[in-house]
């Protein structure tokens, strides 16, 4: 019988009170407190490290806390494990972790406690019957018996929600839900969210996209440091308010200031024909900033794979400065002319999770850090700290493995990785995907400042505001091919989605 | 900080170590006790685990300082524990069971110690590596075995026999080899047309057997008689005649316990042969008193010994070679 | 568009079916072969009966082997555990105890064996790889320590007809064989303990977050492939009449590859019974077939590892593209 909350008899879905925890002596949480209501959908914000996965992990029972209460519907409870947690039905959802890719959509469902059993019996039936039942309330058309490893991102997530309602969850936690998602399938995801707030379900939805959580979501919680700064209405905020609450400091501009490009070409591209890519042609010029936007599948990632030299085409020419690439390219011939790549997928493409900082970062550097097959510990020494120092990689030292970095530090590292080599062209697929708003700011300003120094930065975005904030110039492209190309500083959201979906200007 | 002490431990701990060796072989010097390095690779096999056995106790008996270097078939762990044993000083080293091919390292460590080394069953040919090997005689092994076989089908002219050897033991590789030779002059067909592999050692029973029932799935009766260069593989080319109803004979070697029991139910299995361990050692233990005595080495560094074929006469008066 | 894409994806799709079937053709294939080159023998009751007789045994610790792969690990000390249970039932029935007892003491032994490797890497996190090949050589080690090197035989004829006797004129390991296959594959198709091996073979994590009992669950895979493996041992030394610490070692790398070959039958590429029992059939009908053309041993071994990589790197297309 808390009187905090006077103003509505119904007690909150869930309530965390002063949590407090420490890991190795270092406050994760200090006096955090978050409040959901049943019904509805509740954004919990943070920049990286700033505390949200210490909290869902405390609510989730995976951690104990230090002090502090969690309350459900009002009464305190405690979570030994994840299995009690989801029995008071509170469930997480993980954006990596979400389905089991080899075993088929009703099992994934029906996931462990859930499964229909009698004397250890699976009851196969009741099974489908009810993990119908879950995708029926999710409006999905989803084969029960296909393995989930084949349905595409969205079914997948669908799938996981299906069997967070299977476990009867009325606390629901997603984390970047719509990570790996299109625009549509987003439009899909909110509207299964809508309906499941308006069945009761309480959900805390943890995102970097702000866009979207002043879209759909009816309050935020704002944490800084293990610390809850605010919560508020949704409808009260605006983003600049929320970004200044993150970063602890006026949001200031995200975007740097545009550079002014020289016209002396570093790259031509004339005719590039690929698996997706038709007949692509088109100059980059030195210090220019480039963007290159798409729906998925337009290709533009092909591209940028094509240029580094990790995919063959099968026509065309690519030619830096004065020097044409052979036409069986590969990543060390296109390093040596002077193109790297700063891949997408961060974890699996650009570094070593369980190798150092300083071995990441030599890895791609083997030829100039040594000399008749020996590596020299000196140089690689040098080229770390100064790749450290340059690009601010906030860690214990060169030697912490890159795994226990923050998302922004890691991106940090691939580039440091890549700026050792010095690139007349950096190619960047996705260069602030997952990672917070401050270190956003920092990449933005790291790549002006590369331009500026006369590299040429070829950066794709699914992010129509990234794209016109970071860019000088921006090429869209549909179905392979190139399909407009528009100053950035006279760009708008329609206009580029008009390009995306392929109508001629 | 805490590796450099672990370093600073390790080395104190080699230091120990190869004082108290020096000081071990400094005491030998002045005590002369004789010093024997013994070693075998076959301890995991019966016959081997009786010879380590029976070394050391004849040691014991002699006075000797002996040192026993079991190999587990793995020449990676045996060939460099005997050469530091060598290292620490010897006056004879006793090969038992292990062909010289494998042991190169061990027998140029030794000569350049200039230490002898005396063998028994340790290659089937003359070699300037032993001062001494006795072994048997691989051809009187094939001689009546063949002989055997011969007695029993009545003549081998147009007989089908079927020869399971093992290729990287080089006794068996050896006599196969005679054995196809002796059925050939005598006018018996090979079955298969060439000697018949068994790859494990470990396995050869279920090799044999999977061997045998195969052929005769695919030749009903094409079987007279099979000739196999060891027991334990005999045992399973015996099992898969009996199991396909054929009269066929089985000849093995070694004289194992399960082997009499089979003769001596009178099967298929038909006879065997044993090897005269006990008989071969106390030739050997001889040759190393006399070297002991006043330095004098065998005459001959290879000789072979006359083995004795085990059939269901004499089963019964054989001491089985697991149960020497 | 579509009209020029239909036939193209006509085409994969009976591209993709090969691809997937790869592994079901290849022992067709095998099967065909061999009958082509020997009509009159190959596929005649006896030699039919030969190769099931001599699969039995390692289609049983593939079993077990492959219980243990639809968690994700693997056991590199299920050979090992069914020689020291052979020779465990053999030293029990030497030293006078009744046959109930030495095979109650054997299976035991094998559960025992099972179940420190799933305390080890359930609950100990050591890798499977390290902890199995750790429990395999001490396994060993005890199967020497309880043959005394030598081999044992001298077996009960009650328990020898275990492994020799015929039921319907078809050896009686082959129904041992039969009706294990049969038990696993429903443990693992009905059972809420088989689904939780498949979720967490799956995915560790999920499982785990989705509230399943993983560490219990692994412990429980590898305690029964322990026990499976020591039915197999047991019914190795009575099929033999004689128990070595050795024999059978061949039945691990053997049931590794026969689960692999089976992992490439499915669309999920995870281990599963029927696919093992095909993988077993490829074993054991090219050793049979290969033995009944008369080449030679060697030349069977190349071969059977180079049946091994096509079937695997077939599969291994299939799961490339996409």
């Amino acid at each position: 019988m808390s009187a905090t909350n006077a103003s509505t008899e119904v007690p909150m879905a869930l309530e965390a009170r002063d949590i407090f925890k420490h890991f190795d002596g270092v406050h994760a949480l200090s006096g955090v407190k978050l409040s959901v209501k049943t019904g509805e959908i509740h954004a919990l914000l943070g920049e990286n490290g700033a505390g949200k996965s210490t909290l869902v992990k405390v609510i989730t029972g995976i951690y104990t806390p230090d002090s502090g209460e969690i309350l459900r519907n009002g009464e305190s409870v405690e979570f030994a494990n994840v299995r009690v947690a989801n029995r008071a039905g509170i469930v997480a959802l993980y954006q990596e972790l979400s389905i089991i890719p080899s075993i088929s959509v009703a099992e994934n469902i029906m996931l462990g406690e859930q499964t229909p059993s009698k004397g250890g019996i699976v009851q196969w039936a009741e099974l489908r019957k009810r993990a119908q039942e879950q995708l029926d309330r999710l409006n999905q058309k989803i084969p029960l018996n296909r393995l989930a490893g084949e349905l595409s991102p969205v079914q997948q997530t669908m799938v996981a929600f299906a069997r967070a309602l299977a476990t009867d969850a009325r606390v629901l936690i997603l984390d970047e839900p719509t990570a790996s998602l299109t625009d549509t399938e987003i439009k899909d995801l909110f509207a299964v969210l809508r309906k499941l707030r308006d069945q009761g379900v309480a959900i805390i939805y943890v995102s970097h996209r702000l866009e979207e959580v002043f879209e759909l979501c009816d309050r935020l919680t704002i944490m800084r440091n293990g610390e809850t700064i605010i919560t508020k209405d949704v409808q009260e905020s605006n983003i600049e308010e929320v970004i200044s609450n993150m970063v602890g400091r006026a949001a200031g501009q995200l975007y740097p200031e545009r550079g002014t490009a020289t016209t002396e070409v570093a790259l031509t591209v004339e005719g590039l024909n690929g698996r997706r890519v038709k007949n692509v042609s088109f100059t980059a010029h030195k210090g220019e900033v480039l963007g290159i936007g798409g729906l998925a599948g337009s290709g533009r990632s092909e591209l940028l794979r094509i240029l580094a030299g990790a995919q063959k085409h099968s026509t065309g020419t690519v030619t830096v400065g004065e020097e044409a690439l052979p036409s069986s390219p590969s990543v060390g011939k296109a390093l040596d002319a002077g193109i790297a790549l700063v891949p997408e997928e961060r974890r699996s493409q650009g570094v070593i999770l369980s190798a150092s900082i300083q071995d990441n970062i030599a890895l791609a550097n083997i030829p100039s850090v040594s000399s008749l097959g020996i590596v020299s510990g000196v140089k690689i020494s040098t080229i770390t700290k100064r790749g450290m120092l340059d690009l601010q990689i906030k860690a214990r030292g060169p030697h912490q493995n890159v795994g226990e970095l923050s998302g922004g530090n890691q991106q940090k590292v691939v580039l440091a990785k890549m700026l050792a080599r010095k690139p007349k062209v950096l190619l960047m697929d996705e260069p602030t995907r997952g990672i917070d708003v401050g270190t956003k700011a920092e990449i933005y300003r790291l790549i002006r400042e590369l331009a500026a120094g006369g590299t040429t930065v070829i950066a794709v975005s699914s992010e129509l505001p990234e794209l016109i904030g970071m860019s000088d110039r921006i090429i869209i492209m549909h179905e392979g091919q190139i399909s407009g190309e528009v100053e950035a500083a006279v760009a708008d959201d329609e206009l580029l989605l008009t390009y995306c979906y392929g109508k001629a200007n | 900080m805490r590796n450099k002490f672990k370093l600073l431990v390790a080395a104190a701990a080699v230091v120990a170590l190869s004082l108290t060796g020096c000081a071990a072989s400094g005491g030998g010097e002045a005590d002369k006790p004789f010093k024997v390095i013994a070693f075998t690779s076959g301890n995991q096999t019966p016959v081997g685990a009786w010879w380590v056995k029976a070394v050391t106790a004849k040691a014991k008996e002699l006075g000797w300082d002996l040192t026993m270097i079991q190999g587990d078939f793995d020449f990676q762990k045996m060939n460099p524990a005997v050469e530091s044993a060598i290292g620490q000083g010897a006056d004879v080293i006793l090969d038992g069971y292990t062909d010289y091919a494998s042991i190169g390292s061990i027998v140029s460590a030794a000569k350049d110690a200039g230490i002898p080394i005396f063998a028994m069953d340790s290659g089937t040919e003359p070699t300037d590596a032993f001062v001494s090997n006795v072994t048997t005689d691989q051809q009187g092994i094939v001689d009546s075995t063949v002989e055997a076989l011969s007695t029993e089908l009545g003549g081998l002219k147009g007989k089908n026999v079927m020869i399971i050897g093992h290729d990287p033991h080089p006794g068996i590789r050896m006599r196969a080899g005679l054995a196809e030779e002796a059925f050939k002059a005598a006018g018996a067909n090979i079955a298969g047309g060439e000697i018949q592999k068994v790859q494990s050692p470990a396995t050869g029973r279920t090799e044999a057997l999977a061997l045998v029932a195969d052929y005769l799935a695919a030749n009903p009766n094409g079987l007279d008689a099979v000739w196999v260069g060891w027991d334990d593989a005999a045992l399973g080319a015996s099992k898969a005649l009996a199991e396909a109803g054929s009269s066929a004979k089985v000849t093995g070697v070694d004289a194992t316990s399960e082997a009499i029991a089979e003769i001596t139910a009178g099967g298929n299995f038909l006879a065997t042969i044993e090897q005269p361990w006990p008989a071969i050692l106390d030739t050997v233990i001889g040759y190393i008193v006399t070297y002991q005595k006043d330095g004098t080495l065998p005459s001959t560094n290879f000789e072979t010994v006359g083995t004795t074929l085990v059939n269901k006469v004499n089963a019964a008066k054989i001491t089985p070679s697991d149960k020497l | 568009m579509t009209t020029t894409n239909a036939p193209a994806r006509a085409g994969q799709a009976i591209g993709r079916m090969l691809l997937q079937g790869g592994t079901v053709v290849a022992l067709l294939l095998l099967i065909i072969f061999f009958f082509a080159m020997r009509p009159d023998i190959f596929l005649t009751f006896v030699n039919v009966k030969n190769i099931l007789y001599q699969v039995s045994i390692l289609a049983i610790i593939a079993g077990a082997q492959t219980v243990v792969m639809v968690v994700g690990d693997f056991d590199l000390s299920v050979g090992a555990t069914s020689s020291l249970a052979g020779a465990v039932a053999g030293a029990q029935m030497i030293g006078g105890a009744p046959i109930w007892q030495a095979i109650s003491v054997a299976l035991l032994v094998g559960l025992i064996v099972g179940l420190v490797n799933g305390v080890l890497i359930a609950y100990l996190n050591l890798t499977a790889f390290v902890a199995t090949l750790a429990t395999m050589t001490s396994v060993v080690g005890f199967a020497f320590l309880v043959t005394e090197g030598t081999t044992l035989f001298n077996f009960p004829a009650e328990f020898n007809e275990l492994g020799q006797g015929k039921f319907l004129n078809i050896p009686i390991p082959v129904y041992f064989a039969l009706v294990i296959s049969v038990i696993i594959w429903a443990v693992l198709k009905f059972t809420t303990i088989g689904r939780s091996w498949h979720a967490i073979g799956g995915n560790v994590e999920v499982s785990r977050l989705s509230g399943v009992n993983v560490r219990r669950a692994r412990l429980l895979a590898f305690t029964v492939a322990g026990l499976v493996s020591a039915i197999g041992g047991i019914l190795l030394a009575a099929r033999l009449g004689s128990a070595s610490a050795v024999q059978g070692s061949d039945n691990m790398m053997f049931s590794v590859a026969a689960v692999f070959l089976g992992m490439t039958v499915i669309k999920s590429g995870m281990a599963n019974l029927g696919g093992t029992m095909i993988g077993v059939g490829i074993i054991g009908v090219m050793s049979n077939g290969l033995n009944i053309l008369g080449v030679n041993a060697y030349i069977q071994q190349v071969v059977t590892g180079i049946i091994i990589i096509l079937a695997v790197t077939l599969s291994g297309l299939k799961t490339r593209e996409r």
